[in-house]
């Protein structure tokens, strides 16, 4: 650990340790905890009946132990319209699932293919390895030969080719990313290299991750490369030390000088290296009183003067509760004191993007020859997602502060912004079609939620309270989540607005590790992997009604 | 980066129970299972609300939330009881109930203003710490937290957050980053002092 780091923490945690807690009450957690035991088990009877009568067509299944026996509920008896492609479930031999959610694709013939970790295999430190897996069912998966010199992040499927997208050996100290394509059902792969050029004087550059993201449709083959880079300053500009403050700019950087102030509403402060703030107007008069208060209870929110240098991608003011208010950009929160272009810093157009994380984009005709396709503003590195979506290609990404933007191109070469989606939704999770429509599922908080792209909106149709995985295939769309309780409830819709619920109690025990959902065309698998090292994973399988 | 040995340790260290001399079979388990609780209890909610205090930036909702997950961790003791380290469960029982009202809260101030009772945070001591640390995304808070506050494991922190953990090691790693670029300075004071 670096002395830095060292202090870092112990101040951290010192600091921690002087908040002063107020005293608890056990007799009154205890009692809480026995009184929502007994609505508890009220409750759960009261649900199974609600359900049985219900007319809205769900379908509740549930498989678990011994004292909750297998239960369907047919809407047809309960005198509700009867939603398509109702599922039935089976639980099958545990061996054989995928154990992490990795990126899923179905070419022409039926078979999926993932980017997983072993079968069944639950990692006990660090990021497990993966290899490339194919199934014709969703449930059971057999190993792929992967191409030998890439490391693969994201897979998609046109036709009979299948193409990866992954990093290769290091070249210039940041991995190389480059594309293989499989027209025989990954028994031989060949290279398709990227023209990336992250060229930068000696030193000054350091490429420490990649998002790649590839998708395949009748207009060709996108590759989208999101690269979290850094910049030494001092390697590029004569005098220039650790201390200096900078933002990245289109053209270039801006060296930053003293803050400017008064850029935030009143009650906020900035979080930026100085603080910028005001107690000027923008509120009403009942919330700049209340900002006053609590300016004078708290002056430290609002005291910092010092900069400590480094670079600024934005400058957000943080309300009294510590949400973001506003964001402002570097040159406007701070004097420019000086600028430079990236070519008169040595650095190339590709290490400039990644430096202001935007994503690189590059198409293909032919599956074989890429050429970079002119940046798109907006379209960011962060949370970065890219399809085919059978008329031509769809991408998010999130831009600053936290909001997700989904793109459209009808050729791969030029895209344009959807309307935004709700503010709430952190990133995009999964892009697909269903139903004919474009579909997001987004992160929102702690869960995740549904939205459908119709008549150039964005409507919520479903969501989950807790984090869910999520899958598109032929047979529709699906989401698996599961409580804390290890309860799990898989979500499904054959056409993005009508949807089937099914929930497994503990189908991997109190706690699993991980959940993966795959949409086959003709069944949706769910792999549930227990908590415990060497416990294999439970397959979750529904199958439509005959 | 890995935490010191010695570091505080939140683990629910479980306690044995006094021996109760109760005739009644079923009763005599129950008071076992309420003193170990109240072990857990004793031991852990400080330690948690403080962690989720950082975590949040609100002391207040940081122990509102952990009585929360103090509640449903009775209501499902004898689970949570054996699970390798049910202080990890209920931090995120505990971060999870605190966003939702926070989301909540960030609702009715678009609908009706500022909301009363929201506390600062806590940026007594060490502002550039803590305006450091409100930088960050609460996802890599929560990481940091449970790493060097609660002194989990990566992999007890990928459990207690749900999710996995290669995604800690990032988070972390984005975290460490950004701290060290917006505290440089206090690594002169360390080595200085």
């Amino acid at each position: 650990m670096a002395d830095l780091d060292r202090h870092l923490y112990d101040l951290i945690r010192d600091r921690a340790g002087r908040i002063d807690i107020p005293g608890g009450d056990l007799d009154s957690v205890s009692a809480q905890g026995r009184s929502r035991r007994r609505r508890a088990r009220v409750t759960a009877s009261v649900v199974a009946a609600a359900v049985a009568g219900s007319a809205t067509g769900i379908v509740v299944t549930s498989i678990g132990g011994s004292h909750h026996p297998t239960r369907v509920v047919d809407p047809a008896t309960s005198g509700s319209a009867t939603p398509a492609a109702q599922l039935n479930w089976h639980q099958q031999s545990a061996t054989d699932g995928l154990l992490m959610e990795y990126q899923l694709t179905a070419p022409t013939g039926g078979a999926q293919y993932a980017v997983s970790t072993a079968p069944g295999a639950t990692p006990t430190s660090g990021p497990p390895a993966q290899a490339l897996y194919r199934s014709t069912n969703g449930a059971d998966w057999q190993a792929v030969p992967a191409p030998s010199n890439l490391s693969v992040a994201d897979l998609a499927a046109s036709g009979n080719s299948i193409y990866d997208v992954g990093t290769g050996p290091a070249t210039s100290g940041s991995p190389a990313a480059g594309v293989a394509v499989s027209t025989d059902g990954g028994a031989s792969w060949t290279d398709a290299p990227l023209p990336v050029s992250m060229t930068a004087p000696d030193g000054a550059l350091t490429v420490d991750d990649q998002v790649l993201r590839v998708a395949a449709g009748p207009g060709g083959v996108v590759v989208g490369v999101g690269a979290a880079a850094d910049l030494d300053l001092s390697r590029v500009v004569a005098g220039a030390t650790s201390q200096t403050a900078w933002a990245p700019t289109v053209q270039g950087i801006d060296i930053l000088g003293a803050a400017r102030g008064d850029v935030c509403p009143a009650g906020s402060s900035s979080s930026g290296p100085a603080t910028p703030y005001t107690t000027g107007s923008g509120l009403t008069a009942a919330q700049q009183a209340q900002a006053r208060r609590k300016l004078a209870a708290s002056p430290t929110t609002v005291a910092g003067a010092h900069a400590p240098g480094g670079e600024v991608s934005s400058v957000s003011c943080v309300g009294s509760d510590g949400t973001v208010v506003s964001s402002v950009p570097p040159a406007q929160a701070y004097q420019v004191t000086s600028s430079y272009t990236w070519a008169q810093l040595g650095i190339s157009d590709d290490a400039a993007l990644a430096l202001q994380g935007d994503a690189i984009f590059f198409h293909s005709s032919d599956g074989h020859t890429f050429t970079r396709v002119d940046s798109q503003p907006g379209l960011q590195s962060d949370g970065l997602t890219l399809i085919a979506d059978g008329r031509g290609f769809a991408a998010a990404s999130s831009t600053n502060p936290d909001q997700s933007v989904v793109y459209q191109s009808a050729d791969g070469l030029s895209w344009t912004p959807t309307s935004l989606l709700p503010s709430a939704v952190s990133w995009v999770q999964n892009l697909g079609v269903v139903g004919g429509n474009l579909t997001a599922v987004g992160s929102v908080g702690t869960g995740s939620q549904v939205f459908q792209l119709v008549g150039g909106q964005w409507v919520k149709t479903a969501q989950s309270d807790s984090s869910a995985s999520a899958s598109f295939g032929p047979l529709g769309l699906a989401l698996a989540s599961s409580d804390s309780s290890g309860n799990v409830t898989v979500q499904f819709s054959p056409d993005g607005s009508q949807w089937q619920s099914h929930s497994f109690d503990q189908p991997a025990g109190a706690v699993e590790a991980g959940i993966m959902v795959a949409v086959g065309a003709d069944r949706v698998a769910v792999t549930v992997t227990p908590n415990q090292v060497g416990q294999p994973a439970t397959v979750l399988v529904g199958s439509p009604l005959a | 980066m890995e935490p010191r040995k010695g570091d505080q340790r939140v683990r629910g260290v479980i306690s044995p129970p006094q021996e109760t001399s109760h005739d009644d079979q079923a009763l005599s388990v129950r008071v076992m299972r309420s003193q170990v609780f109240a072990s857990f209890y004793a031991e852990t909610r400080e330690p948690l609300a403080r962690a989720l205090t950082v975590t949040l930036g609100d002391r207040d909702l940081a122990v509102e939330a952990v009585d929360e997950g103090m509640v449903r961790a009775f209501q499902r003791w004898t689970r949570v009881s054996q699970l390798d380290n049910p202080g990890g469960w209920v931090y995120r029982v505990s971060l999870n109930w605190a966003t939702s009202v926070l989301r909540k809260r960030r609702r009715a101030r678009a609908i009706g203003g500022p909301v009363e009772g929201v506390v600062d945070p806590p940026t007594a001591a060490e502002p550039d710490v803590m305006r450091a640390l409100a930088e960050l995304d609460i996802r890599q808070r929560a990481v940091v937290v449970c790493r060097y506050i609660l002194g989990f494991s990566e992999a007890e922190t990928a459990e207690a957050l749900s999710t996995r953990p290669g995604t800690v090691k990032s988070r972390l790693f984005r975290a460490n980053r950004l701290l060290s670029e917006r505290l440089s300075h206090l690594g002169k004071d360390a080595n200085n002092g």
